[in-house]
């Protein structure tokens, strides 16, 4: 009898701690939610270029992948405008046209949840031909957390662009301008050359340029095959395997002319665009420091001569 | 001494007939920049040069037919992902705590908090982030507003300013990181978030025109208020669009 209290005291304890550690533990989770909340995501393809007969249909699925917490996403697809000459883009309220066709439903993405999401796109054959830039956007609609203190709370945006061009027999008017194609007029010999490229499309559709800067027809430059869109120009990077980088020749010494010629093409149109540069290369620092270096063997001899004189 | 004056000699005369060959063929390369002929077009070119190897132009996703030829016959041509890389590399967006939490506010002791940004644009190339507000800081119902931030002097919600001052008031931003606009010179310069509801754009935050993998940058936000701020609990919500370059 006198052991019965002992063990249910003990009972009770071991029940408490229990419990606490139960409630511990729920906190911690909890708050580890509520206070660390990410949004992070991810979308694929990150480009999507189509060129379409009016009254064809073709279907996209992309992939969102969240690798946050638990999110839903509102999708919309609109219009965007370039925003400078990089190939970034600014979103605008026009929607895109009822011919490009998705699901306007709520997306509930769980955390490190992966879903599919088509977009079809359908133009009627009254279709008119000309080129459709558009962005579909994912939209966080997280809910608030009301817990009573001034806050921020975050909404984010995630886009994929979408070029379309609707043609008839899929050869729509293309025609290129170049805007700038320079190069420095003098350099050191033992320096290197930076090319400036752009390009403006003025024509009826987007295209690539395919080309490349050939240099003294020994060595060239590739130039990224970026998408320049009708109406707007656009700063042409080079391309080292897979990666965008300026376009800069490798250290050489050389004197005298040096020749850069660009030719590319649109697409795989057979038309050639080509210009020329010409830049100068003189040893300025080579020299320099022969005359210094020749100066002060003078100035040693000229010395030597007035020490044996005086 | 004489021998002295004649290399000297030698060397400006050498230099000035170069610097005078070169000025007379600069003149000559500037017309050629600026003259409308600058587009030469040779329609029966046929050498090959200028047209990319297909090794390096691998087509990662590509539906129909690419002879525009035969185009007809499918009646579309899709290329998805960029080009010119081997694999679609995903566009990825992350941000940190997606709430911002101020607590109670002291008149004239500004509070601050921060997140951290993360993009990956793989190696497509550029991207921007853009940011922008529903509105200021404010109350239930909209009646009190904390203001948008003119920092020390002045600022914008394209340009940052200093802001040091525990007199002056508002909601500003400072970016610190990759790829963060250079107007944030330091950890004290700031900028307002662009107002939709004063019908401004969203501005760039973050943006790179290159390759961009796990591009990071920490985004500080700041409130002070003065003593007549009115009591309230102050809110706002700010959209963060992240879009890759075309």
């Amino acid at each position: 009898m006198p052991n019965k209290p002992m063990n249910t005291n003990f009972q009770s304890i071991f029940n408490w701690t229990f419990v606490c550690i139960g409630i511990y533990l729920y906190l911690f989770v909890f708050i580890d939610k509520v206070m660390a909340q990410t949004i992070s995501l991810s979308i694929t393809p990150p480009l999507l270029e189509v060129i379409i007969q009016p009254d064809k249909e073709i279907k996209q699925t992309y992939t969102i992948t969240n690798n946050g917490s638990d999110t839903l996403l509102k999708a919309k697809v609109v219009y965007f405008i370039p925003s400078d000459t990089d190939g970034n883009v600014e979103t605008t309220e026009v929607a895109a046209p009822e011919w490009v066709k998705y699901s306007k439903d709520i997306i509930n993405l769980k955390a490190d949840e992966q879903k599919t999401f088509n977009v079809v796109i359908n133009p009627p054959l009254d279709t008119p031909e000309t080129d459709h830039f558009l962005t579909l956007v994912f939209e966080t609609a997280t809910e608030q957390n009301n817990i009573g203190a001034n806050n921020t709370f975050y909404k984010t945006e995630i886009g994929s662009n979408i070029l379309v061009a609707v043609s008839s027999d899929g050869n729509p008017k293309k025609s290129a301008e170049i805007i700038e194609f320079s190069a420095p007029r003098i350099i050191d010999s033992l320096s290197t050359i930076t090319y400036s490229l752009t390009l403006a499309n003025n024509g009826n559709s987007f295209w690539k340029p395919n080309g490349k800067i050939i240099i003294d027809d020994e060595k060239s430059l590739k130039i990224a095959p970026l998408n320049v869109l009708s109406g707007y120009s656009r700063k042409i990077s080079c391309l080292e395997g897979d990666e965008l980088k300026n376009c800069n020749t490798d250290p050489d010494f050389k004197i005298g002319i040096i020749k850069s010629k660009l030719e590319f093409r649109l697409d795989e149109e057979s038309e050639v665009y080509n210009i020329e540069t010409i830049t100068y290369s003189f040893p300025f620092v080579l020299l320099f420091v022969i005359f210094i270096l020749l100066t002060l063997i003078k100035l040693r001899t000229i010395f030597k001569v007035w020490k044996r004189k005086n | 001494m004489s021998k002295i004056k004649f290399f000297v000699f030698s060397f400006v005369f050498l230099l000035s007939l170069f610097t005078v060959y070169c000025s007379q063929f600069t003149v000559s390369a500037q017309e050629r920049v600026e003259s409308e002929n600058y587009r030469i077009i040779f329609p029966n070119f046929n050498s090959g040069a200028g047209i990319p190897s297909s090794d390096n132009y691998l087509l990662n996703t590509t539906i129909g037919q690419t002879s525009a030829g035969l185009f007809s016959s499918s009646g579309y041509r899709v290329k998805a992902g960029f080009q010119y890389i081997n694999s679609i590399i995903p566009f990825s967006f992350s941000i940190s705590d997606t709430q911002i939490n101020f607590g109670s506010l002291t008149p004239e002791t500004p509070s601050t908090d921060s997140s951290t940004i993360i993009v990956s644009a793989g190696g497509a190339g550029g991207y921007s982030v853009k940011a922008s507000e529903n509105n200021p800081l404010q109350t239930e119902g909209g009646s009190n507003t904390i203001i948008d931030t003119l920092c020390d002097t002045t600022c914008s919600e394209t340009a940052a300013g200093s802001w040091i001052s525990n007199t002056k008031y508002g909601f500003g931003f400072n970016m610190s990181g990759d790829d963060v606009p250079t107007d944030f010179t330091n950890s004290n310069y700031f900028r307002q978030f662009a107002d939709r509801d004063s019908a401004e754009n969203p501005a760039v935050i973050m943006s790179s025109v290159n390759v961009g993998r796990e591009r990071t940058a920490a985004i500080t936000y700041k409130v002070n208020v003065p003593n007549v701020q009115p009591a309230g609990v102050y809110r706002n919500i700010i959209t963060f669009t992240a879009i890759p370059s075309y």
